[in-house]
């Protein structure tokens, strides 16, 4: 998320906006991208999963409307909203920022994202050069049945094949939920989207967080799983008894 | 003929701005894209005062008898800077020429040229034309589309989230590194000395692959390709997507080319494919 929203203040902007009048998500986004002047347009994955979360704290409320969700704000958003006017007061200056803050922040925002991407690939394309490349698809080792790891810690390759093998087994199950759903909505994306947040928090804060746990865990297979399966709600997506 | 001589933090709006020109030394040059009136913020100016002309709709931001010709020439970037910030519409075409400022060009969707010594070069959502080219400083870019020129003789060149037709990437010794879609029929050559390039493609792309090292190590996360090995040239080629049968994407196979002399050449799959193709990847039992 850019800068410009720091300390929870895209929340409070939001609150605004629904303020003025009834808006689709979509609708929110636009109006967020001509306040920066269209230089600036904050993605659906980062608005819809904050409106859903305004709505379980009964801030915000939706209707449908052609099958599309209209978001309102409840009394209680409104009475937030009084509550923080003047943050809101400071917002709305932050917002009027001068176009040489806007260029600062795309600088920022691409640079961010170029230097993840950069590394990302740096780390895998090193990590095929140690290891080979991977075998062709039938070949493929059968799941569950990765090798046994040697050593410990990220410096082991086997380790990591694990971690990313099943990584790899969740977003195809994912898909396969998905796909036998048959039409996933917009909605549902967003929603999702705020249960795969929460897990990894609560992933990095239990299973990475603990000093010593990390080892153990993340070369078991089935390990993050179980981190998972509580949250898993819609489709099984983690389930892993998974036909095929 | 309106011209300013700029040595002051000033802002100018304009009516109609259709082409802009920009060369300047140090500092910063951004140019963002706008629906409202074309604007021009300039600050921080020291050393030599800025030359600011509007005419015929081509705004032009230049130093007084700096050519585009005397540019390289002509160099006191330590003494001689400014922060420049101009909007203008997203159909408005862009040069820039910049010593050591960075330069940073968001959201136009007309031929964008960026010229560049030593500053980084940051362009976010261009989807015209675009060439960039610098010795020494890096080129990072996100969201392009279109028609990509990239040239650098030392700078990295980083490209995330495009979706390109023709992608042509040249550096001496800068890294390559570019997570990306192919458009139908889409060209990506990247060619470098002893430069790295790791370039990562959505798996599903259609296109017909030739990596080639003369020392360099060449590998590819694709299966299917054809390695050769000779003394001074080590390849990889094929076809991608060949094993989907019959569901074949649309149009021509794109063409992937990418050469290096002492570079390593790595080819990334990207397993989460698009939403078209999520369904057709899940019943064909793919990954």
């Amino acid at each position: 998320m850019s800068p410009v929203f720091r300390h929870g203040r895209l929340r409070l902007y939001l609150l605004k906006l629904l303020d003025e009048s009834p808006r689709h998500g979509y609708e929110v986004i636009r109006l967020l991208q001509d306040r920066f002047m269209g230089v600036y347009a904050p993605s659906p994955g980062t608005i819809y999963p904050r409106l859903a979360r305004l709505e379980e704290e009964g801030l915000v409320t939706h209707d449908e409307a052609d099958g599309r969700k209209v978001y309102r704000i409840t009394d209680k958003g409104r009475e937030e909203l009084r509550n923080r006017s003047d943050e809101l007061s400071d917002l709305e200056d932050e917002i009027t920022a001068s176009v040489q803050d806007i260029a600062r922040e795309v600088t920022q925002d691409v640079r961010e994202t170029v230097r993840n991407l950069r590394e990302e690939l740096t780390f895998a394309a090193r990590d095929m050069h140690r290891n080979g490349p991977p075998p062709p698809r039938g070949a493929r080792p059968p799941r569950g049945n990765s090798a046994p790891p040697r050593g410990s810690g990220w410096a082991d390759p086997g380790t990591y094949r694990d971690l990313e093998q099943l990584a790899r087994r969740f977003s195809r199950e994912l898909r396969d939920a998905a796909a036998q759903a048959q039409a996933v909505s917009e909605d549902a994306v967003g929603d999702l989207r705020t249960i795969l947040d929460d897990t990894l928090d609560r992933i990095k804060a239990e299973v990475f967080g603990k000093p010593g746990a990390t080892r153990p865990d993340a070369h078991r297979p089935d390990a993050p799983r179980e981190t998972v399966s509580p949250e898993d709600g819609p489709g099984g997506a983690g389930d892993p008894g998974r036909p095929r | 003929m309106p011209r300013w001589t700029v040595d002051a933090p000033a802002t100018y709006d304009f009516d109609r701005v259709d082409t802009l020109r920009v060369r300047t030394i140090g500092g910063s040059v951004a140019v963002l894209s706008t629906g409202e009136r074309a604007c021009l913020d300039i600050a921080g100016v020291t050393g030599l005062p800025l030359v600011v002309s509007h005419t015929g709709g081509v705004l032009t931001v230049s130093y007084e008898d700096l050519s585009w010709d005397g540019l390289l020439g002509w160099l006191r970037p330590d003494r001689t800077s400014a922060t420049i910030t101009i909007t203008v519409p997203k159909d408005c075409p862009v040069q820039l020429g910049v010593v050591t400022a960075s330069a940073i060009v968001s959201g136009i969707s007309a031929a964008t040229s960026v010229r560049s010594v030593s500053g980084a070069i940051t362009l976010d959502g261009v989807t015209g034309a675009v060439d960039a080219r610098t010795v020494s400083g890096d080129i990072e870019a996100q969201g392009l589309g279109g028609t990509i020129g990239f040239n650098s003789v030392s700078g990295d060149l980083t490209l995330a989230d495009g979706s390109v037709d023709r992608l042509d990437a040249k550096t001496v010794s800068g890294r390559v590194t570019a997570d990306i879609e192919l458009d139908r029929d889409a060209a990506l050559r990247v060619a470098t000395v002893s430069g790295p390039v790791a370039i990562r493609l959505p798996a599903g792309t259609n296109a017909r692959v030739d990596l080639r090292s003369a020392t360099g190590r060449v590998l590819s996360e694709f299966p299917g390709l054809q390695h050769s090995q000779k003394p001074g040239a080590s390849t990889l080629s094929g076809d991608l997507d060949q094993g989907d049968g019959g569901a074949e994407a649309p149009g021509n196979p794109g063409v992937v080319r990418i050469t290096t002399m002492s570079g390593q050449v790595t080819l990334l799959q990207r397993s989460q494919p698009g939403p078209p193709r999520a369904a057709a990847d899940a019943a064909g039992g793919s990954w």
